[in-house]
């Protein structure tokens, strides 16, 4: 029925009651949530210049967003599924925690992008006019599929856990047990639904890494399919994937910290998850910085006039200040915590992931506006600035909030590691379960 | 039409893209229902009833 | 089919500007006012550029009318999603304000800067509502839609129903964009670039003939006569 799993009640735990402090942050947060769509409704009666935006700097905060909670979507799908293709079983604990990111990322992705639209009202025109030469066309046929398979793998294997919490938290109120209920879709537990489950987990796994690859790049493309100077560039599509897949997993650290710390899972979310996590941070921030490197010295190399403009700017110009803050934030001084202070100290660790985040934010915001700010007409136009408004402030802040209370809530009314997968007996792979099976 | 100008019309016009778009979305939602039902039922045996 | 094009000739144009108001008056592009324009949100559908080469005393300036320059490989059409920008058969660039979205990557995939977005709904000061062009092709266009040059697309019509109404045959020659109609230097010129007896075709192909960014491969129709 349920594989036996000792920390059962410890990961159950959570899920018995809801505090005070819980009720005033979900409050907290659905007010700016609530803020932020207000401040859009004026937006969208007013008009996008309440933004900062102008020309040249057609795109900005609210494209930076976008790119920023797709990239943390990579997160989830890269423990969950590139590790899970890979065979690493260290990672069951993390997998649902890692997961819930991507699911809760992804549609605040979306919004930024509606944020952003001049007539977010024509938004059906994709559908019966959408031309697929565009890569906007490509954008929404990704990230659609990506949200859409990240919604079904997430719940495939939420499952046998909804169908514990049906049957052991029978003190929650009717409407409660009646979701569990509605939601477990009839889950025995048979030997043969956990085949099935693990083989559709598995192949599910194989595509989803396939998407990932794929949605990263086809978010750069928007950028790297103009002509614009620092853009148009055949890295472009690696270079997203790789900070997409490393700032997701900076995420993962932090969100996983916080849960151990709030719901007391010590005993689950073991120190060798976080090594093994910073093992692979390491290998992120360095493969990252091999590919700045690698753009950089092509571009300074090659000398092009208008592509040294927008270099010179990241460098030593306008933008400097963020493009170097941006580096230390994101290589310099993770690198070091990672090296030497992260093995000892999970707070170490996670103070590191945090700036990794905001340095990375900062990164998309440097890939997408000092180009805009120096065109190719820059000798007879002048250069751009931009200055973003308190509108997009709220309106990027709400949509965090947002992210925030999704997770919050769902953490308490689902278990936050998957009481299944990390069972005994349970190796998390269809081939090795059945295997084990026989050999009883 | 060759295969040529057959893909510059799949690609241009406006509409058809749309129309890929939500086929590829809409089949895959398709795809995960029948995967949830198969998962849990699993594929019932020929002439007998599915027992739940 | 005309495929019509433009030429500039750089040593005629003393930048009066003539150009760029004719193109507001025809288009009913809106007024940006002061505040907005320092914002860089001004919509000037032709604008001319200044370009300064050198360092004084050694000083070169050059002027440049920049309109749409409608090539006949547009980096916008590529990119829209809902073909709310396309190349008409005559090889004009044109706009459906209907159907944009206003996703804005059009603005950005241009690499001439000749596309702007109405970044609030149109205004204009009482002394200029009197005298905006009623013609319905140039309708105000509401926030959040892009708009561009179209070489006056409406005088395109006017001038077929024109000729229509007197009974003879449409010809290249019968129409001109207002930029063209008002250019103080007569230094602009249109017409058709696939007739090789008309003077844009011979202007073309002087010496002198260039286009901006060539070497991005967007096969630009407005042609510019080098100065001196």
């Amino acid at each position: 029925m349920h594989p036996h799993n000792p920390h059962e009640s410890i990961i159950l735990a959570p899920l018995r009651v809801i505090t005070r402090g819980d009720k005033l942050l979900w409050l907290t947060l659905f007010g700016v949530f609530l803020a932020g769509l207000v401040v859009w409704i004026y937006q969208f009666v007013l008009g996008l210049g309440v933004t900062g935006l102008n020309r040249p700097v057609y795109w900005g905060i609210y494209l930076t967003n976008f790119v920023f909670f797709i990239g943390l979507a990579h997160s989830g799908t890269f423990i969950s599924a590139i590790l899970r293709v890979a065979g690493a079983g260290w990672r069951t604990p993390l997998t649902r925690a890692a997961e819930a990111i991507t699911l809760f990322s992804l549609p605040f992705g979306v919004m930024s992008i509606l944020c952003d639209m001049g007539r977010p009202d024509r938004i059906l025109n994709l559908v019966f006019y959408g031309r697929f030469q565009s890569p906007l066309l490509w954008d929404v046929t990704a990230v659609g599929l990506y949200l859409l398979s990240s919604i079904f793998f997430f719940y495939f294997s939420l499952i046998p856990d909804i169908a514990l919490c049906r049957d052991r938290l029978t003190d929650a109120p009717r409407w409660r047990r009646r979701m569990y209920e509605v939601l477990a879709l009839g889950w025995q537990g048979t030997p043969d639904q956990f085949r099935r489950l693990d083989r559709v987990l598995d192949g599910m796994a194989i595509f989803m890494s396939m998407v990932v690859v794929t949605v990263h790049t086809v978010v750069s493309w928007i950028f790297g399919m103009t002509l614009q100077p620092g853009w148009h560039t055949a890295l472009i599509g690696p270079f997203f994937l790789l900070g997409a897949i490393f700032s997701g997993t900076t995420a993962v650290v932090i969100v996983l910290a916080v849960l151990r710390k709030v719901y007391h899972l010590e005993k689950v979310l073991t120190p060798d998850l976080f090594n093994s996590l910073r093992k692979l941070l390491i290998v992120f921030t360095l493969g990252w910085s091999y590919m700045m490197g690698a753009e950089f010295l092509t571009t300074g190399y090659g000398n092009m006039t208008e592509e040294m403009v927008v270099l010179n700017d990241k460098f030593s110009g306008q933008y400097a200040p963020i493009f170097w803050t941006m580096v230390v934030l994101v290589f310099v001084v993770p690198l070091f915590i990672f090296l030497v202070k992260g093995k000892k100290s999970l707070g170490w660790l996670v103070g590191a992931c945090v700036l990794v985040n905001i340095g990375m934010w900062l990164e998309r915001f440097i890939v997408i506006v000092p180009t805009e700010a120096s065109p190719r007409l820059l000798p007879y136009l002048g250069g751009g600035a931009y200055q973003p408004t308190w509108v997009e402030a709220v309106i990027t802040l709400s949509l965090f909030a947002g992210m925030f209370l999704l997770y919050a809530v769902f953490t308490r009314f689902f278990p936050i590691v998957p009481i299944w997968e990390t069972a005994e007996h349970h190796v998390g792979h269809a081939v090795e379960a059945a295997a084990i099976a026989e050999a009883k | 039409m060759d295969l040529g100008s057959l893909f510059n019309y799949l690609i241009n016009s406006p509409g058809i893209g749309g129309a890929i778009a939500m086929t590829v979305l809409g089949g895959a939602i398709v795809f995960y229902v029948f995967l949830a039902r198969w998962i849990v039922r699993g594929t019932p045996a020929r002439g007998a009833k599915p027992k739940r | 089919m005309p495929r019509w094009g433009m030429v500039i000739d750089l040593d005629k144009c003393f930048a009066c500007q003539s150009c760029t108001v004719a193109c507001r008056m025809e288009n009913n592009t809106p007024i940006a006012g002061p505040h907005q324009t320092e914002q860089d949100r001004a919509i000037l559908w032709n604008e001319v550029l200044p370009f300064v080469e050198g360092e004084y005393p050694k000083v070169r300036m050059t002027f440049i009318p920049r309109p749409c320059q409608h090539c006949d490989e547009p980096a916008c059409v590529k990119v829209c999603p809902v073909k709310a920008t396309y190349k008409n058969e005559e090889g004009t660039v044109l706009v459906d304000y209907e159907r944009c979205i206003g996703c804005r990557m059009c603005t950005l995939a241009c690499p001439y800067a000749v596309r702007y977005f109405n970044w609030y709904p149109p205004e204009w000061p009482e002394a200029l509502k009197a005298h905006l062009n009623p013609d319905p092709e140039v309708k105000p266009r509401p926030a959040g839609v892009v708009e561009k040059c179209t070489f006056c697309i409406q005088r395109r019509r006017k001038a077929e129903e024109q000729a229509k109404a007197e009974g003879r045959p449409f010809t290249a020659t019968d129409y001109v964009p207002a930029c063209v109609q008002t250019c103080t230097g007569h230094a602009r010129y249109f017409g058709d670039l696939d007739d090789p007896n008309s003077l844009v075709f011979q202007l073309a192909h002087s010496p002198r003939a260039y286009r901006l960014f060539e070497e991005l491969g967007t096969q630009p129709k407005v042609y510019y006569l080098k100065q001196g």
